[in-house]
C-alpha cells in the first residue's frame, strides 16, 4: 500500500522523520508555506524560505525515495500587514514556476480579520490568473467555524473559482459539510490534541463519504507527528475495511486532487469514476 | 463515495469501550483537580465544557459536530 502525505512541514522535521515516512510507505509529500513560529522580519526572509522549500527539501526527501512538492504563499498568521504581504506576493511568481510547486497555499484566515481577508483575496487572484490550485488553511479551534464560512462565502461569491481546484484543510465535523456542499475538497488534519484523532477521521469518512476527502498529519514544530497519518490507515484497517478502499483514501484521492497539476507525478491506480463507484467498505479479505 | 462500516455496533463497542472509559475518566479527574486546587476558578470555559460533556454523553446523535459548534466563537 502506498501513502501520500498531502500536508506536512518538513522544514520543521528531522531527516529521521523522512526515514520513518519512507518505511511507512509514503511515496510523496506536500509542504505548504506556513508560519515559522515567529513573525519573519522582512519579505526577504520569505524569499529564503521559498528557496528552501523548492531546492533543499526535494533533495532531502529524494534520499528516502519520497517526492517532495510545495505550495507557495504568505500564510494567514503573517497576513495582517497588507503592504508587507504585497511585497512577498510580488516575488511569488518566481517560485510558482518552479517544477515542484503545485499552487498557492496555505492561504486563508487566522483571526478572521479584514486585513487577513484582503491578503487572502490578493493571492486568490494570483492563483486564478495563473490557473493554479489553492490549499486553504482554516482557523484553529474556536475561530474555525466562522473563518470557514467566511472563506467559503468569499470563494463561492467570486464567480471564477473552480471548487474542484481548491482544498480546505484542518476541517472537522462542524465544517466538512459546509465545504463539501460548496463543491470543494476537504482535508482532515490529525493532531494529538487540537484537531482530529484517527478515529474521528474515519468517522467523518463514514458519515460524509470518501470522495473529495483527504487526510493529513500536518506535522510541524508543534505537537504533531507524521505517524498520525499512518495511525489513521491502521484505524481504517482495524475497522475491517478492505485495503483497496483504504488505499483509495490515502493514495488515490491525493492523486486525484494534486494530479490536477501536471507537475505532480504519482498516478492513481485507476480512474476517479472507477475508484469512487459504489464502495461498500466491507472487507473482502 | 459512500462507505459503510463493516463492523456491528457491538463489535465497535468492544473495540472502543476502554478508550471511551479512559477519556471520560480523564475529564472527570480534571474537573476534580481544578475544583480541589487552591483558589477559586469561575472561568466561563468550565461551564462550556460541562455543556459540551452533556452533548457527548446525551442520547441525541451528531454529537461531535454539535460539540464543536458549541465551542465555536459564533456557535455561542
Amino acid at each position: 500500500m502506498r501513502i501520500i502525505e498531502p500536508h506536512i512541514h518538513m522544514i520543521a522535521r528531522t531527516t529521521a522523520d523522512y526515514e520513518r515516512m519512507a518505511m511507512m510507505h509514503t511515496v510523496a509529500c506536500c509542504e505548504p508555506a506556513f508560519w515559522a513560529g515567529y513573525d519573519r522580519t522582512s519579505p526577504q526572509a520569505f524569499h529564503d524560505y521559498f528557496t528552501h522549500l523548492t531546492e533543499f527539501e526535494p533533495k532531502r526527501a529524494a534520499q528516502y525515495l519520497i517526492q517532495h512538492y510545495a505550495w507557495i504563499c504568505i500564510n494567514p498568521k503573517e497576513a495582517e500587514d497588507v503592504e508587507f504581504s504585497r511585497e512577498v506576493i510580488s516575488f511569488m511568481p518566481e517560485f510558482l514556476d518552479r517544477p515542484t510547486v503545485l499552487g498557492i497555499g496555505e492561504i486563508g484566515l487566522n483571526k478572521n480579520t479584514r486585513n487577513e481577508m484582503t491578503t487572502f483575496e490578493l493571492q486568490v487572484e494570483m492563483a486564478l490568473e495563473r490557473d493554479l490550485m489553492m490549499w486553504i488553511h482554516t482557523p484553529h479551534l474556536d475561530d474555525k467555524l466562522k473563518g470557514t464560512r467566511m472563506l467559503v462565502d468569499c470563494l463561492r461569491g467570486h464567480g471564477r473559482v473552480k471548487p474542484e481546484k481548491v482544498c480546505f484543510d484542518h476541517t472537522e465535523e462542524h465544517t466538512v459539510k459546509i465545504i463539501r456542499d460548496a463543491g470543494f475538497w476537504a482535508s482532515m488534519t490529525i493532531y494529538p490534541i487540537t484537531k482530529n484523532s484517527p478515529g474521528r477521521v474515519i468517522d467523518t469518512l463514514e458519515r460524509y463519504g470518501a470522495d473529495h476527502m483527504l487526510v493529513d498529519a500536518s506535522g510541524d514544530w508543534g505537537p504533531s507527528d507524521p505517524g498520525t497519518l499512518h495511525q489513521a490507515v491502521f484505524e481504517m484497517r482495524k475497522r475491517g475495511y478492505a485495503d483497496d478502499i483504504v488505499e483509495t483514501v490515502f493514495y488515490d484521492n491525493p492523486c486525484f486532487f494534486l494530479g490536477q497539476s501536471q507537475k505532480f507525478k504519482p498516478a492513481p491506480r485507476r480512474s476517479r469514476t472507477a475508484a469512487w463507484r459504489g464502495g461498500t467498505g466491507v472487507s473482502e479479505a | 463515495m459512500k462507505i459503510r462500516p463493516p463492523k456491528t455496533a457491538q463489535e465497535l463497542l468492544e473495540m472502543y469501550y476502554l478508550d471511551m472509559r479512559s477519556h471520560l475518566l480523564e475529564v472527570a479527574a480534571a474537573f476534580d483537580r481544578i475544583e480541589t486546587a487552591r483558589g477559586k476558578c469561575e472561568d466561563a470555559r468550565l461551564a462550556r465544557l460541562r455543556a459540551a460533556a452533556a452533548i457527548a454523553v446525551g442520547r441525541e446523535g451528531d454529537r461531535a459536530r454539535r460539540f464543536l459548534e458549541l465551542l465555536s466563537v459564533d456557535g455561542e
